[in-house]
């Protein structure tokens, strides 16, 4: 292959496989651009939600329910999940110090990520097929079918929830009381119902992210490492722009796959940690990201 | 009416303020030498062993405090600063062949050093930024030490030698007790220190509300820079300690996981109060040994595994109730008491 070639191969693959981690930075907008909440066990999030997935549809050699039923049945548990988690948990947070919130998801993060181990076990699970498999030929370029499905699930989430954020009067209910709480609430935005959906959507979010990498790589401990990749994707675009999660999430991806075929044969172990640096970069440089808005002090 | 009847400013902010008060800490201090004499005798070695591990997780939390505590800058990457103390002391003692007593003050001082270097970053931003900067320096650190190859890579450095006093060598876990209890209780008369000084309010306004402390004339990039200075330096002899004691220092000694445990053991206590730092180690460190306890005596049929999770779960749960019922800590638990007491019947 000639240089161009690879070139465009790492470039498109970098594209598919960054689609399905801006899917899953979402997810963690969602919270923080509504609730207000630096989400960091969002990662625990997708691996629950990939495991409650796993339970009802099963590896390969053993499926347990038909696709259709099994996707019901794992959505309503994680709508559930979201609710569950809402109630007894970020409701009572609602108006207290954003240093508590960060806190009190750092405790969910470890107490989350021992429920798993502890129903789940460590060991790395297969999902069966959710969607198709095999190779895509353009050119002499390939692709992975299951990153090409990914990317388009993807881009239509993503376009589902601009929409809602941009022209539906609940995004604007969110919106609002991502700008001001208490304004909100004055305004007759219902605290409740607005904390409700944004918890949901967080965990649907993460569930269907959770499914998309678990098909790929399979489901263990390590998918709740995600959450280092939804931050730099997040931080990069911009904490609270959906757009923002787009290219972060391309840039992190085809960056990745640039910095691992050039660079990593010299300095081995280099890409493994490229989202770190990236995100030192980003603060140093522009830390509001390339599509986040800038805070106004007030005193 | 009870109540606080000082004359001087000088006698409200001193750190014992009254002969009661002097009784307890006598107490308690003669309490602790006494304690490991009497599992000495029990011969519940494991125990002395555990207290001295607290000691050292204690100065690093003491550091931790002062940065996220007072100056409300969440840290994630403190285990990073404790992995770079305990290298330094590592490299300096085997491959330079320094004696201890020198090793742990420059290397305590190094480390403070570098940690300005990420401090620069973090102090331009607030919030959720900062706690960012410092989990990306740890996991960047963490990469830096296990691809070197004067750091041993993944397998670390080992055979790190006992500090001496006057001939002495400290070797057992015995007498490492009385050497890690004077240090501790040094450094919480330091941190304790802290609080009552210029430096200390500046922290607490800074946390409070940064714009106006900026206001007030306090030049928040260097305190804040300070914060992390000093911070850093109880974290790193803590590491250097840790890294004597063990005799050891490997990277994965050294987690993402301790940071958060650190972060955990100040909001249970209460964060912002010495005290209330204490107080949390302890409870914390408690919790684990009697979870450790109930795992290794059979009583519940569990797999080595299924303990450490369990660990895992428990942990997240009291932060969890600690934070959503109990923000301010232990401290608060602890004076709301004392009030009760002190106006019984009329309590709060």
């Amino acid at each position: 292959m000639d240089v161009a070639t690879v070139l465009l191969q790492l470039v498109l693959s970098g594209i598919l496989v960054g689609s399905v981690y801006s899917l899953t930075a979402m997810g963690f907008v969602i919270t923080y651009r509504s609730a207000n909440v630096f989400n960091m066990a969002y990662g625990q999030f997708v691996l629950f939600g990939a495991f409650i997935a796993w339970s009802f549809i099963g590896s390969p050699q053993d499926p347990r329910f038909p696709m259709p039923i099994a996707l019901t049945l794992t959505f309503i548990s994680v709508v559930v999940f979201g609710l569950v988690v809402e109630r007894l948990l970020f409701r009572r947070m609602i108006g207290r110090p954003l240093y508590s919130t960060f806190v009190l998801t750092l405790g969910i993060l470890i107490f989350l990520r021992g429920i798993v181990m502890l129903i789940w076990g460590p060991s790395t699970h297969v999902l069966a097929r959710t969607v198709p498999q095999g190779p895509v030929y353009l050119g002499s370029i390939v692709l992975s079918k299951e990153y090409v499905w990914s990317f388009f699930l993807a881009v239509s989430i993503a376009l589902l929830l601009g929409l809602l954020f941009r022209y539906t009067k609940l995004g604007l209910a969110m919106r609002a009381s991502y700008d001001n709480q208490v304004a909100a609430r004055c305004l007759g935005v219902s605290a409740k119902l607005n904390s409700q959906i944004t918890w949901v959507l967080c965990a649907v979010i993460a569930t269907i992210g959770g499914i998309l990498i678990g098909t790929v790589n399979g489901i263990n401990i390590n998918l709740g490492e995600m959450v280092l990749l939804v931050l730099a994707v997040v931080l990069i675009g911009g904490l609270d722009s959906l757009i923002g999660c787009i290219v972060g999430g391309m840039i992190l991806a085809i960056g990745t796959n640039l910095v691992s075929y050039y660079i990593s044969p010299h300095i081995p172990g280099i890409d493994s940690n490229f989202s770190m640096i990236l995100i030192l970069l980003v603060l140093l440089i522009r830390p509001s990201g390339l599509m986040g808005t800038r805070p106004i002090e007030r005193v | 009416m009870r109540g606080r009847r000082r004359i001087d400013y000088a006698a409200d902010i001193a750190v014992i303020r009254s002969g009661r008060q002097w009784i307890t800490v006598v107490v308690f201090i003669g309490l602790l030498v006494i304690l490991p004499m009497i599992l000495n005798v029990t011969g519940n070695m494991n125990w002395v062993s555990f207290l001295n591990h607290t000691f050292i997780i204690l100065i690093a939390v003491l550091g931790l405090n002062i940065v996220t505590g007072m100056a409300g800058q969440i840290s994630l990457g403190h285990s990073a600063f404790v992995m770079l103390g305990g290298y330094g002391v590592a490299l300096l003692t085997i491959k330079a062949g320094w004696s201890i007593w020198l090793a742990l003050p420059v290397s305590a001082l190094v480390t403070a050093l570098i940690t300005l270097v990420v401090a620069i970053p973090a102090i331009r931003l607030k919030g959720f930024y900062v706690a960012v900067v410092t989990l990306a320096f740890f996991y960047i650190a963490q990469y830096i030490i296990r691809s070197l190859e004067t750091t041993g890579g993944i397998h670390g450095l080992t055979g790190i030698p006992s500090p001496a006093i006057a001939g002495l060598t400290i070797k057992t876990d015995f007498q490492w007790y009385f050497l890690l209890l004077i240090i501790t209780l040094v450094c919480i008369l330091v941190s304790v220190n802290i609080t009552r000084s210029r430096l200390g309010r500046a922290f607490l306004t800074i946390r409070d509300n940064e714009t106006a402390a900026a206001a007030l004339g306090i030049r928040v990039p260097m305190v804040k820079l300070r914060a992390f200075f000093i911070g850093s330096l109880f974290a790193a002899l803590a590491g250097g300690l840790l890294a004597s004691y063990v005799p050891v220092v490997r990277t994965d000694q050294f987690t993402f996981w301790d940071s958060i445990w650190y972060l955990g053991m100040i909001v249970i206590g209460g964060g912002g109060t010495t005290a209330g730092a204490v107080m949390g180690v302890a409870f914390l460190r408690l919790i684990s040994q009697i979870l450790h306890v109930i795992g290794a005596s059979g009583w519940i049929p569990l797999s080595s595994n299924d303990s450490v999770y369990i660990t895992y779960t428990i942990y997240g749960l009291t932060i969890i109730l600690f934070v959503s019922f109990q923000p301010r800590g232990l401290i608060s638990i602890w004076q709301k008491l004392k009030v009760n007491y002190k106006r019984w019947p009329f309590g709060v």
